[in-house]
């Protein structure tokens, strides 16, 4: 039962990286949500759930749109200067407060259209995760603690994903993508190879293995 | 096939990268918390040790009653292709183990750098309970060598990747990686074949044992029914059966002078290892056709010689000290010559392998083959090929 690939079918065969895509893109709007309730606003938070909901299909699934590093950085700048402008305007504490909030989740717009390795995806979580701190002062409602519960468990899940993807990729064998889309072992083993050994497993290999259910209940 | 079974031992923890910077938000959270009195963020504080505790929790039970054995093969040639194979059991009858990385280390004994180990990561991702888990890593070893595998360490950070718990296992294994063997040309054959000297004469000897055919005779009983030649009998009308020959091969007494010199330059390749190879392919060679006496002397680091009939222990034994044979500036040939003409039988084929030309009429270099009136014959019977020259590309070469 545990390891009944059948029981949960949409989720045991969606890749292990698509589903750290959603669950990141979850936090993000989770995360601009909280801080939106304090806030007393909906632009933001609206703004975040859809650019999240967006760059989940056209950057991750279909890499329709990819921000490159230039265009990132400029952007992250730029909103830099808009939330430095707010936060030198007003003068309430609070108000200074959330001009920074604020930052962290332009930051996370500019980070979701680009192409996600592992050093974004951590980003990300820090990001939502300061978010919630600083909603976690501002906040008093009970509303806000039953969300910050739903936010936890979601960012456990995050958490667990990024971590499987982490460690598959370091330690899977490496494999590349040639021009006709099929995946070639990166360091193939021909005779005039440098000495040394390799894992035979690569990342797909060692992903099979992985079951949610599984994870949950043990024998 | 070696088997490295493991007891655990040295247990660690620590705190990985992510982990400190969890611990620094969950402090600057706790602080905030504690100093302004904030009950979301008290409660916050707590979520976070909660997932800290359990991140602990896992990595603490994940290891438990696990025993990694390793199989490899106990000794290949240069650039062989190796697979070691790293058995995870799971000693335990309720809980599995998830995200199990096992570390090995491979080190070259006969080198004294630590570039020359090298560490292995293998990963389980799924270990069931009461399970065993195959892993295999493969390559080539294109140095030859004793090589030592071990120990391994078994470490997870699962689930969270906020802590690490290793385990390192007296798992250790060894491997002896022999010289490429090459290829012999038929001049190299003709060279050690036996040859008509003098009074000796080759003996060509038919018997039971199959070799090369020698010729037809009529059949008696207890031949065997495969030496029955079918054509033949139909037409005399009689069973006649085929004759082999059984031929008696040159002894042979093979001296590798392993000198080099003591600067060389980076793109040359080292002809050393080319004697040695040569070496390798000529004693397994000869053993595997057996029926000779073999006598291998090597000048390297060190001066030893190993003799004995051809056979398949004789040639484990040499290949086993080729592998870790390492060359030397020093000049040790001619201590090599004086040990090995101890040992030599009369009518032994004589071969030095050398990087270098050998002059053996230099009377001061081997001065003692000079002064034994028993020794100094020997020097007119000896052949000496020169790695470095092309001409014992005559004799061997690589495929």
């Amino acid at each position: 039962m545990a390891s009944d690939p059948g029981h949960y079918p949409c989720v045991t065969h969606m890749p292990l990286e698509r589903l750290l895509q959603v669950h990141v893109a979850a936090l993000v709007a989770m995360g601009a949500l909280l801080l939106g309730m304090e806030q007393q606003s909906t632009i933001l938070p609206l703004l975040a759930m859809a650019s999240a909901l967006i760059s989940v299909f056209l950057t991750d699934f279909w890499r329709i749109i990819r921000l490159n590093t230039i265009v990132a950085n400029i952007a992250g700048i730029v909103a830099v200067l808009v939330c430095l402008s707010d936060f030198f305007e007003y003068d309430h504490k609070q108000q200074q407060l959330f001009s920074v909030a604020n930052l962290l989740v332009y930051l996370q717009l500019v980070l979701l259209f680009q192409e996600k390795n592992n050093r974004l995806y951590g980003h990300l979580l820090v990001l939502s995760l300061l978010q919630v701190v600083v909603a976690s002062a501002l906040g008093l409602e009970l509303r806000f603690g039953v969300l910050l519960v739903v936010y936890m468990f979601v960012a456990l899940a995050a958490l667990i994903l990024f971590f499987f993807h982490r460690e598959l990729s370091k330690y899977g064998r490496a494999v590349v993508t040639n021009s006709d889309g099929v995946e070639l072992l990166a360091k193939p083993m021909s005779q005039l190879e440098e000495s040394g050994l390799q894992p035979t497993a690569t990342y797909a290999d060692m992903a099979r293995a992985l079951t949610p259910v599984g994870l949950l209940k043990s024998r | 096939m070696a088997l490295g079974v493991t007891m655990l031992q040295k247990n660690q923890f620590a705190v990985s990268r992510e982990g400190m910077f969890y611990l620094f938000v969950m402090f600057f959270v706790m602080s905030g918390a504690f100093l302004r009195e904030i009950n979301l963020l008290l409660m916050l504080m707590g979520m976070m040790i909660g997932i800290f505790v359990f991140n602990w929790f896992a990595v603490t039970t994940t290891l438990n009653r696990l025993a990694v054995q390793r199989k490899l093969p106990e000794r290949i040639c240069v650039g062989d292709l190796l697979i070691v194979e790293l058995s995870l059991t799971n000693g335990r009858s309720r809980t599995d183990s998830w995200a199990v990385t096992l570390e090995d280390q491979i080190r070259r004994l006969e080198s004294d750098s630590e570039e020359s180990s090298q560490v292995v990561h293998v990963m389980a991702t799924h270990v069931r309970a009461g399970e065993t888990h195959r892993l295999t890593c493969r390559g080539r070893l294109m140095q030859r060598g004793h090589y030592e595998f071990g120990p391994i360490r078994i470490s997870t950070r699962f689930p969270l990747g906020l802590l690490r718990r290793s385990i390192q296992t007296d798992c250790v294994d060894r491997l002896v990686v022999y010289p490429q063997v090459g290829q012999l040309t038929r001049r190299w054959n003709q060279l050690v074949q036996s040859q008509r000297v003098g009074s000796r004469q080759t003996r060509h000897r038919y018997g039971f044992v199959e070799g090369d055919f020698y010729g037809l005779r009529d059949w008696r009983s207890g031949d065997s029914r495969h030496w029955i030649h079918w054509r033949t009998s139909a037409k005399r009308g009689s069973l006649k059966v085929c004759q082999f020959e059984q031929q008696c091969n040159q002894n042979l007494a093979l001296l590798v002078d392993l000198w080099t010199p003591s600067v060389m330059n980076s793109t040359e390749t080292d002809p050393c290892e080319r004697a040695i190879s040569f070496a390798a392919t000529v004693i397994e060679d000869m053993c595997h056709r057996g029926g000779s006496q073999i006598l291998l002397g090597i000048a390297g680091k060190q001066v030893r010689c190993v003799w004995g009939p051809a056979s398949t222990g004789l040639m484990y034994e040499v290949m086993d000290y080729l592998a870790g044979a390492a060359s030397s500036h020093v000049d040790r040939l001619p201590e090599l010559v004086s040990q090995a003409t101890e040992r030599m039988t009369p009518g032994m084929r004589i071969v030095i392998l050398g990087t270098r030309p050998v002059d053996l009429s230099d009377t001061e270099r081997f001065s003692d083959l000079w002064n034994n009136p028993h020794k100094r014959n020997i020097a007119g019977q000896v052949v000496s090929i020169d790695v470095t020259n092309v001409e014992d590309r005559e004799y061997f070469y690589f495929e």
